[in-house]
């Protein structure tokens, strides 16, 4: 019977698949309207389009926001072997594709991690659903978060760290192999939150004590991970490492709600769609597990699964204390910690069935309570397959842009509908991104030519060849001059003659006199250093699984070696990391300007504000002006907080987590100045009134609580806020 | 052997599908010159009523305006595509062109804004 099931697997999960995704593949020839999906699909339709019709990596996007590093941005997912699907069938019809090889990659994956926990095989096949069709597959794909079915990957990796754990070295190439895909994929959520589940597995064996093991197994895992997944790793960490993303928000789930993003809010069959549905039939078969004195350790992990996704509604808080680990600190929305849950009630469902069908053996009358589960577990399946049916159906679809053959203009498109840019040839200077993308303030989006002389008189430049990776131009000079580019600098582009320039954020090169033939070429170093060592990884994991060596520390550290000599040896000057306001004026400065009106003002937590001034600069403008300055290094995250109250009228609220929007206060050098500058609109109905600016700070993670003005003694104060100054636009 | 079919069959099954399934049909009708015109006229004039809007909703965070702002003038592009049955992106091509050519406006209308915020995403959401 046992093996009936083992065999008839196969078939089975590629209908449940199949059903499940069927609404998916039945629209795959339209575009997902929603505007993540617009950004995200188009990122992958300008990976293609470089490939297919340049011949090139992807490694440059200039159709966002003006250019951005495609290999370095966090959410582009072309660098993973689903991209042969995208190259083979263009994004949209590839993205149904593969969402349903991915589902039944992930109920694979569930069942071989469940029979790896002595699970039998028809209580594996039956609960492998859970995991397989949970909420996460159905949803992600409807608002575009394709990568977010990289949590297929989840069980794969956690079975392959079992696997190593029992001594298999392909268990090592397993978890690493699939750790480096999901990261390609898009996976900083994914990976992160694998690389979690996979460390619980650890827990067995250090309850057994077999620390020898235990770190042999850690070693092998973090090298081979580190070193196949640096292809994107080393990109993504220039590009946040330059422009990191700010989370600030409270972000807190209380029981309930986690039980309803578990197992839905409203009856099955009805709707809305569930995000990281489980199940409550499911969940009722694995309780039978999950209440076994054996099964501590399921209960344990499913505690620390919850206590995580409640983010800040508990304390402390263990979201934020992830959020101090690397590769955790960018992370929002804790929820997303529920996806590894679903897996432990897989694991509990399979373990109950099988000691369902254990004590039926014995006592034929208990075969109905085997039956009953197993219906139940049919019924679960089919409530999930209907969950993809009911967000499939959320989703606005439109017809695919049409392509038009023209050359290449940088445009003032449009982030919500990006994808019809793409495919007129016009890049999109409108941007969204979770993290604030370097991007030029003198990008044009009117220019009649893409590169120009800036000092005109000083000769001409024509543009000969144009192409993502690859630009090239004539240029007759009689004086030293500078070539702009209307797209964002990178410290990757190289010249064929002259120097590269940062103008503004703008693209440069700056020329001898004489007539040249410029190539403009880019080649980050740490995408050549990242593949490198990737390439090398990925020889070294073969060797070892397949070869008979011994010597798998040099194996292992041997590519990473490599890498960092790499790094020293190849030339890039350090990215440029001056932080501007908007008015494209330093945020760190040795003292406030010397006509700011002096404040002298401390608050709890070590923070001075120096000076502070509000201005018109027209009548529906206001420019605000604080200057902060920390003693010491801040240890606590803190916002600012303003409000502009005209008098009877409503409160205008312009909080900002990062002075001048771009600087955390953790980040301000001790002694310096942070200038913060704020431009806030004034509504038509306050004009003609005095406005009171008000502002403070307050603790953005924890509790939110506002910091005590500490000392104050010329400054009106009210619920620890201060009274910074007043403005009377004209009516 | 027999469930090696079945797998293969389901797997061409999806594959078909998602190949095979028709796109929306788009609409066919070319813009005329004299529609772009009026297009051009329309999305200019909206543009500062949709700006306003979006200072008022966001208003010390200049991203955020002009998202705000690139979300109403998709919300026109697409009704107002659909009104004259032509294509959403024929609506913002018009747009890209009168702006890099710079199409004359009607007395009253002000410019289109050429400069675009840079990208600060919301760290309080």
């Amino acid at each position: 019977m046992n093996r009936t099931f083992n065999r008839a697997r196969g078939p089975w999960f590629a209908l449940l698949a199949l059903l499940a995704c069927w609404p998916y593949l039945s629209t795959a020839g339209a575009q997902n309207d929603f505007r993540d999906a617009q950004v995200l699909d188009h990122y992958e339709s300008v990976a293609r389009r470089t490939v297919l019709e340049y011949g090139q990596l992807p490694l440059w996007n200039p159709y966002s926001c003006g250019g951005l590093y495609a290999l370095g941005s966090p959410q582009t997912r072309f660098a993973s072997p689903t991209f042969a699907a995208t190259l083979a069938f263009g994004a949209s019809r590839a993205t149904a594709v593969m969402q349903w090889l991915l589902v039944l990659l992930a109920l694979e994956g569930t069942y071989r991690c469940l029979r790896a926990h002595r699970v039998r095989p028809q209580a594996a096949v039956l609960a492998a659903p859970i995991f397989g069709l949970s909420g996460i597959f159905a949803c992600a794909p409807f608002l575009g978060w394709v990568s977010f079915c990289g949590f297929a990957g989840l069980p794969w990796a956690v079975w392959g760290t079992q696997q190593a754990l029992r001594g298999r070295r392909w268990g090592v190439l397993l978890t690493a192999g699939t750790l480096a895909a999901m990261t390609g994929f898009g996976g900083t959520y994914t990976a992160p939150i694998t690389v979690l589940a996979c460390a619980t597995v650890f827990i067995g064996p250090l309850a057994r004590f077999r620390f020898q093991r235990i770190a042999t197994v850690a070693a092998q895992l973090a090298l081979a991970t580190s070193g196949l997944a640096m292809f994107r790793l080393l990109p993504i960490f220039e590009t946040l490492r330059q422009a990191p993303r700010a989370v600030a928000a409270l972000e807190k789930h209380s029981l309930p709600e986690l039980g309803g993003l578990l197992f839905g809010t409203a009856a099955p069959f009805s709707g809305p769609e569930c995000w990281y549905l489980v199940g409550a039939p499911a969940a009722c078969v694995a309780a039978f597990e999950l209440l076994h004195r054996r099964a501590w350790w399921l209960v344990a992990a499913l505690a620390l699964g919850g206590w995580v996704a409640m983010g800040q509604a508990v304390t402390p808080s263990l979201f934020l204390g992830l959020r101090q680990l690397p590769a955790f600190t960018m992370l929002r929305s804790p929820e997303r910690f529920l996806v590894p849950v679903a897996l432990i009630f897989a694991l509990g469902a399979g373990r109950a069935m099988t000691s369902f069908a254990a004590r039926a053996r014995k006592d034929r009358r208990f075969a109905w309570v085997q039956r009953l589960a197993v219906l139940t577990m049919l019924f679960n399946a089919a409530m999930q397959i209907f969950n993809f049916e009911v967000a499939a159906k959320a989703r606005t679809l439109v017809a695919p842009p049409v392509e038009i053959a023209q050359p290449f203009h940088q445009a003032r498109g449009n982030r919500w509908a990006v994808t019809d840019f793409g495919a007129m040839n016009r890049g999109s200077l409108s941007c969204w991104e979770a993290y604030p993308v370097p991007q030029s303030r003198l990008l044009r989006p009117d220019a009649t030519e893409e590169l120009w002389l800036e000092q005109p008189e000083r000769g001409r430049v024509e543009q000969t060849r144009w192409s993502p990776n690859v630009l090239g131009a004539h240029a007759v000079l009689a004086a030293p001059a500078r070539v702009v580019i209307n797209q964002n600098h990178h410290v990757g582009w190289r010249a064929s003659v002259g120097a590269v320039a940062n103008h503004h954020g703008l693209l440069a090169v700056d020329l001898p006199a004489g007539a040249h033939q410029l190539e403009l070429t880019f080649r980050p170093r740490s995408a050549v250093v990242g593949l490198t060592v990737s390439a090398l990884m990925l020889l070294s994991l073969l060797v070892l699984t397949f070869g008979s060596t011994r010597w798998w520390l040099a194996m292992l550290a041997g590519p990473l070696i490599i890498g960092a000599a790499g790094w020293r040896v190849l030339d890039e000057p350090t990215p440029t990391h001056e932080l501007r306001d908007l008015e494209d004026a330093p945020v760190i400065a040795d003292t406030p300007p010397s006509d700011a009106p002096a404040m002298g003002v401390d608050f709890e937590g070590g923070v001075r504000l120096q000076a502070a001034r509000a201005t018109l600069i027209a009548d529906n403008l206001a420019r605000l002006e604080l200057d902060w300055v920390v003693p010491q290094k801040s240890a606590k995250t803190l916002g600012v907080f303003v409000h502009l109250e005209p008098e009877g009228g409503k409160s205008i609220s312009a909080d900002h987590p990062m002075i001048s929007g771009v600087l955390a206060f953790e980040d301000l050098p001790p002694g310096k100045t942070g200038r913060d500058v704020v431009l806030i609109s004034v509504p038509p109905e306050a004009r003609g009134k005095r406005i009171s600016v008000w502002a403070g700070l307050w603790a953005l993670r924890g509790d939110g609580a506002r910091m005590q003005v500490l000392s104050s003694t010329s400054h009106r104060v009210d619920s620890n806020r201060l009274l910074v100054a007043t403005v009377t636009p004209a009516p | 052997m027999l469930r090696l079919l079945i797998t293969a069959g389901l797997l061409t099954t999806a594959l078909a599908r998602a190949l095979t399934v028709p796109a929306p049909p788009a609409a066919k009708t070319p813009i005329t010159p004299e529609l772009a015109r009026r297009t051009w006229q329309r999305l200019s004039q909206s543009e500062p009523a949709f700006r306003a809007k979006a200072a008022e909703s966001f208003a010390a965070d200049a991203w955020s305006q002009d998202d705000d702002f690139f979300a109403s003038e998709r919300g026109l592009a697409e009704s107002w595509s659909q009104m004259h049955v032509i294509r959403r992106q024929e609506v913002f091509a018009v747009i890209d062109q009168g702006l890099r050519e710079q199409w004359p406006l009607d007395s009253g209308v002000p410019r289109p804004v050429t400069r675009v915020a840079p990208c600060r995403p919301r760290a309080l959401e």
